[in-house]
């Protein structure tokens, strides 16, 4: 599956309005922007690939999609440290398959990572992770509205 | 990048259509495609073979059935993946599983028949 290159027109329809998640992608994907960006099955690379994702929300959660095919679930790790939400995995060959030799040098094995920064509405307490049929879907619910508002009371001198 | 691997490593096998992420190996018994097909049903793969082309087709729906889209960077709906396949492989003996969104075709090779000798009438 190829990723699909967010175009201009929709970039400056989206900078328009509040996107807390667009700030994330503008300063973290710089890290990992190679001009020959290793995919999803077919990667050489020392260096983690890069985990393409689809990023949705509704009125109670944010959304999180991403494409990690052919993985075991134990060898992805997901965590959330300094508001940034971070997707880690691994993908480790049998051993038969390692026998065969030719193989291990044109399959896609190793490390992929991908990091988001969340946006502060986000109830760290409930953030829930499952894998299937090659996608890591990641639900982040939305603190309840006040939740995340304080009223500092102003004392006099 | 995967024209590249298959042009240099593979010659008996070429690319006609690259819609869908796939890498081919070698194996001891032939080649094996692996494509790609993260979120997809498997119900929604076609894999089609005859005698020279293999032909994967699959169709992905939106990752959000309710709610909106902030940022898109998997493809969604038709895709097609087409290659040539060199002669030798055995057609009827192709076999594929589909686990993980990683679809694998093992395409075996024809057993090789030793050299004969041919009676001259």
């Amino acid at each position: 599956m190829k990723p699909v290159k967010r175009n201009d027109e929709k970039r400056m329809d989206v900078a328009r309005r509040y996107d807390p998640f667009r700030d994330f992608f503008d300063e973290f994907e710089s890290m990992f922007e190679d001009f020959f960006r290793p995919g999803l099955v077919s990667r050489t690379e020392d260096s983690p690939a890069l985990i393409h994702a689809d990023v949705g929300e509704d009125d109670e959660k944010y959304m999180v999609r991403a494409a990690l095919p052919g993985m075991d679930e134990e060898n992805i790790k997901v965590s959330v440290e300094d508001g940034v939400l971070s997707i880690q995995a691994e993908r480790t060959e049998e051993e038969s398959e390692e026998k065969k030799g030719y193989f291990r040098r044109e399959i896609g094995y190793g490390r992929y990572e991908r990091r988001f920064r969340l946006p502060d509405n986000v109830n760290l307490d409930k953030v829930d992770a499952r894998y299937k049929n090659g996608i890591l879907d990641i639900d982040l619910p939305k603190k309840e509205k006040g939740m995340s508002k304080k009223e500092i009371k102003v004392k006099g001198a | 990048m995967t024209v590249i691997a298959l042009n240099r490593c593979y010659p008996g096998i070429r690319e006609k259509e690259a819609g869908i992420e796939a890498v081919v190996g070698r194996t001891d018994e032939g080649f094996e495609v692996r494509a790609a097909l993260p979120g997809v049903d498997k119900e929604k793969i076609t894999l089609l073979v005859d005698s020279g082309r293999l032909v994967i087709k699959a169709l992905r729906e939106s990752s959000f059935a309710q709610g909106r889209e902030i940022r898109r960077e998997l493809a969604q709906g038709e895709m097609k993946k087409e290659y040539y396949l060199p002669e030798s492989v055995d057609v009827d003996n192709v076999s594929a599983r589909f686990e993980n969104g990683l679809l694998t075709v093992r395409l075996p090779l024809r057993q090789q028949s030793g050299p004969r000798a041919v009676s001259i009438e």
